[in-house]
């Protein structure tokens, strides 16, 4: 951490510093295990003749990918840290959990969570854990990062942290204006059209549409995939016509 | 280092196992934007500096596993604080493992660095949010949320005041928190 990259808040600079001197023990740590391993190598391959392969330095203190807790034959499975399903797979049978688990094309910042679509399982609204009985073998499905053009199987608010639109200011625009940015930010954008009656928060039914009214708010926005906008306009009456729809963000 | 600032996250996690200066600057390019975020969700100023330095602290174990598909990388960092949160919340407490592994010492949240992270977050756009949030619920819903979260009723309170079983309040609180916490989930 240098003077250029002083965070405003102390103890977030301290942090820093502390992350960097923990990362180069980490280092260390790693040369010091490859160096013990290329020595034992050596070693036992003169003995047996025959030469090991020095440790592989990429997962050297990586933390579990899972937690799991155990009430009965309740098993609740929650994702610690980010791994594939092959990884995910192997600890939950080192655990003496049988489960398929399978991977989903996700929105970005629905990568790494639990999906809703689980079988014989039951998810959590916010992906974090999944629960099932440990008496049926359950397909579980974690969110993975899309291809060029892959549709999602499931996708986030498109206004949220690590989302297409987060901080685009899209949200304050009329529809001709959003079309124009969504444009510029490289995505298709295709429209959906909610009615709503006063005094209630929207039928839930949006119509797709070619061209909106101008007088239209946008109240929600999701990603097709990664070059697919679908924004739902709403007219700008009722609930939403005093107060902006999606909130301003707080951005830098 | 000023060559890393031009790299990418994903390039920058990627360095980290050749140069830890690297890790440093994607923490610098991070770190007050995930201590605001979890701010905004709810945890105190304390508790959102620790939950962001045991997120970093599991980013660093975790970035073997982390593959560059052309995903933003804030999303996976993003996803780690949003993990530490609900368990701090289950909890009641930060996880400290990730730190302890690393050896990172917790650190004592002073009084200024308090006052900077809650300098960090603008409320007024959430109040805005939830105002607007509020207004799109049924008068009968808004004022069972209002009389048992606003003004700490009771249930049973609550149920008098709106001339309804105290069943029914709880119905309307819980489906009226569900739908501002639908809606307040657009704010970042």
């Amino acid at each position: 951490m240098t003077s250029h990259q002083e965070l405003s808040v102390p103890v977030l600079q301290r942090l820093g510093e502390e992350l960097v001197f923990a990362a180069r023990r980490s280092k260390r740590r790693s040369l010091a295990l490859r160096s013990l391993a290329v020595t034992t190598g050596c070693t036992a391959a003169l003995l047996a003749g025959v030469i090991l392969l020095p440790v592989s330095d990429g997962d050297v203190g990586a933390p579990p990918a899972v937690a799991l807790e155990r009430n009965g034959a309740r098993v609740t499975i929650e994702l610690t840290a980010p791994a594939e399903t092959e990884v995910i797979i192997q600890e939950l049978e080192r655990a003496g959990v049988k489960a398929d688990v399978r991977s989903l094309p996700v929105s970005p910042s629905l990568v790494g969570l639990w999906n809703a679509q689980a079988q014989g399982a039951e998810v959590t609204p916010d992906g974090s854990e999944v629960a099932f009985d440990a008496t049926v073998a359950p397909v579980l499905y974690v969110g993975r990062a899309a291809g060029p053009g892959e549709v999602y199987a499931a996708s986030a608010s498109a206004f949220d942290p690590g989302e297409a639109l987060h901080c685009t200011g899209v949200e304050s625009l009329p529809p001709s204006g959003i079309k124009a940015r969504v444009g510029e930010l490289g995505y298709e954008l295709q429209w959906r059209y909610e009615e709503i009656s006063p005094g209630n928060g929207g039928s839930g039914l949006a119509g797709q549409v070619e061209e909106p009214p101008e007088r239209s708010i946008l109240i929600h926005a999701t990603a097709w995939s990664d070059r697919v906008i679908i924004a739902f306009l709403a007219p700008a009456t009722g609930p939403f016509r005093q107060t902006p729809a999606i909130p301003p963000q707080d951005c830098e | 280092m000023a060559a890393y600032e031009d790299l990418s996250d994903a390039e920058l996690l990627a360095a980290t196992t050749r140069d830890p200066e690297a890790f440093g600057v994607f923490y610098t390019r991070h770190a007050e934007a995930l201590v605001a975020y979890l701010y905004r969700r709810g945890a105190c100023a304390e508790t959102a500096a620790d939950l962001a330095a045991e997120t970093f602290a599991q980013a660093f174990l975790s970035r073997s596993r982390y593959r560059d598909t052309g995903v933003p990388c804030a999303a996976w960092l993003f996803g780690i604080a949003r993990h530490q949160l609900h368990r701090c919340i289950r909890s009641g407490k930060a996880e400290q493992r990730a730190r302890r592994r690393l050896g990172i010492p917790v650190l004592e949240v002073d009084d200024e660095s308090i006052q900077r992270i809650e300098a960090l977050v603008d409320f007024e756009p959430m109040k805005q949010a939830l105002i607007a949030a509020l207004e799109g619920l049924s008068p009968a819903v808004k004022n069972a949320v209002s009389l048992r979260v606003a003004h700490d009723l009771p249930y049973p309170e609550v149920a008098v005041r709106l001339g309804c079983s105290e069943g029914t309040a709880r119905v309307r609180v819980s489906r009226g928190l569900t739908m501002l916490a639908a809606r307040m989930e657009t704010t970042p």
